[in-house]
């Protein structure tokens, strides 16, 4: 049962907050309570990863510990692994038709990927937010390691807020 | 590229992947593109479109990707390796979340994530997007995809089979 809801929020996700999939499954279905849900949900977004595997392994450790944290990662990309792997096996990206169909989904997923950084954007708190955003971007556009540019303005961001009362209770 | 090489690449990325897959794009087509030259920039956008034509998560486009440096075998490493290092840290920070959510540290840090996982979505929106601003229609396609998916808050995927049916249709070429 749990493994079929794994399987089936793997197939059904598109899109944006692909977590909500997760949510249906698992805690509208009276599985999990919604408030570890939520606590769950601000751990995957907090840490590195991708929020929707890494909230799918939160899942199965409270459904039935690490055994069902992996199968549940398994079972949620197992749909669009073999998509993918019948893509490359069948699909020639340089016939004409394929490379219109990638060109297209490129410009399409670079849409995606605006709307996301319009809508972070948004969510900044503040210049110095703004900074460290700028900063990052910055950095990694001039040539810096990614590690390097995120360990570096980061700790200058841990030490601001730290500091600042913004983080004090 | 070994599969050595591999692994640590995508351990590495993995690691620091801050705001999921689509932010580190621009490091691994640095890596593989830029400096490694072990894939083409054709290759790396076809993998990207790849993963995002797939159901499930967004980070599938590693699959491609490992594969055209290293086969099959070079598929199953990179994806496993990205994927280690934060499915062991969230396991193990789940468990303690409540009382380390108290620390001021951590709150600090949580406050610096937000800018720094959009960082690094802009830097992937710059290293994927700008090889596409040379051409004034795809530009436009650009610009009306985000204009549809914030201003309608139309769903992701359907910005993405929008582009691809405009594609087969031959708009972009």
């Amino acid at each position: 049962m749990v493994l079929r809801k794994f399987l089936w929020v793997g197939l059904t996700a598109f899109g944006a907050a692909r977590w909500a999939n997760l949510e249906a499954a698992f805690v509208r279905s009276g599985m999990l309570r919604e408030e570890d849900f939520i606590r769950d949900l601000a751990v995957a977004q907090t840490l590195p990863g991708p929020t929707f595997v890494s909230l799918a392994a939160l899942c199965g450790m409270r459904l039935g510990g690490v055994r069902l944290a992996v199968a549940g990662i398994g079972l949620v990309l197992l749909p669009g692994l073999v998509a993918v792997v019948l893509a490359i096996a069948y699909l020639e990206p340089t016939d004409v038709w394929v490379a219109r169909l990638f060109h297209g989904i490129l410009i399409g997923g670079v849409a995606v990927m605006g709307a996301q950084l319009w809508r972070g954007a948004q969510r900044l708190a503040g210049p110095f937010a703004a900074a460290l955003s700028g900063g990052v971007l910055l950095l990694i556009a001039l040539g810096a390691p990614m590690v390097a540019a995120v360990l570096g303005v980061g700790a200058i961001g841990v030490i601001r807020y730290r500091l600042s009362k913004l983080t004090l209770p | 590229m070994s599969l050595l090489d591999i692994a640590l690449l995508f351990l590495r990325v993995g690691a620091v992947s801050f705001g999921g897959g689509t932010a580190v794009l621009a490091e691994l087509q640095h890596e593989l593109v830029d400096r490694r030259a072990t894939i083409t920039q054709q290759q790396f956008l076809t993998a990207y479109s790849l993963g995002q034509a797939t159901p499930g998560p967004g980070i599938l486009y590693l699959v491609p990707l490992g594969f055209y440096v290293a086969g099959p075998p070079g598929a199953l490493v990179a994806l496993v390796a990205f994927l280690l290092p934060p499915m062991l840290l969230q396991v193990v920070v789940a468990s303690q979340w409540e009382r380390l959510s108290h620390s001021p540290w951590i709150r600090a840090t949580d406050r610096t994530l937000v800018p720094i996982s959009i960082g690094l979505i802009g830097s992937s929106f710059h290293a994927l997007g700008l090889p596409l601003l040379s051409r004034p229609v795809e530009v436009a396609g650009v610009v009306v995809g985000v204009v549809i998916a914030v201003a309608f808050r139309a769903n992701p995927s359907l910005v993405v089979l929008g582009g691809g049916i405009l594609g087969l249709l031959g708009i972009f070429s």
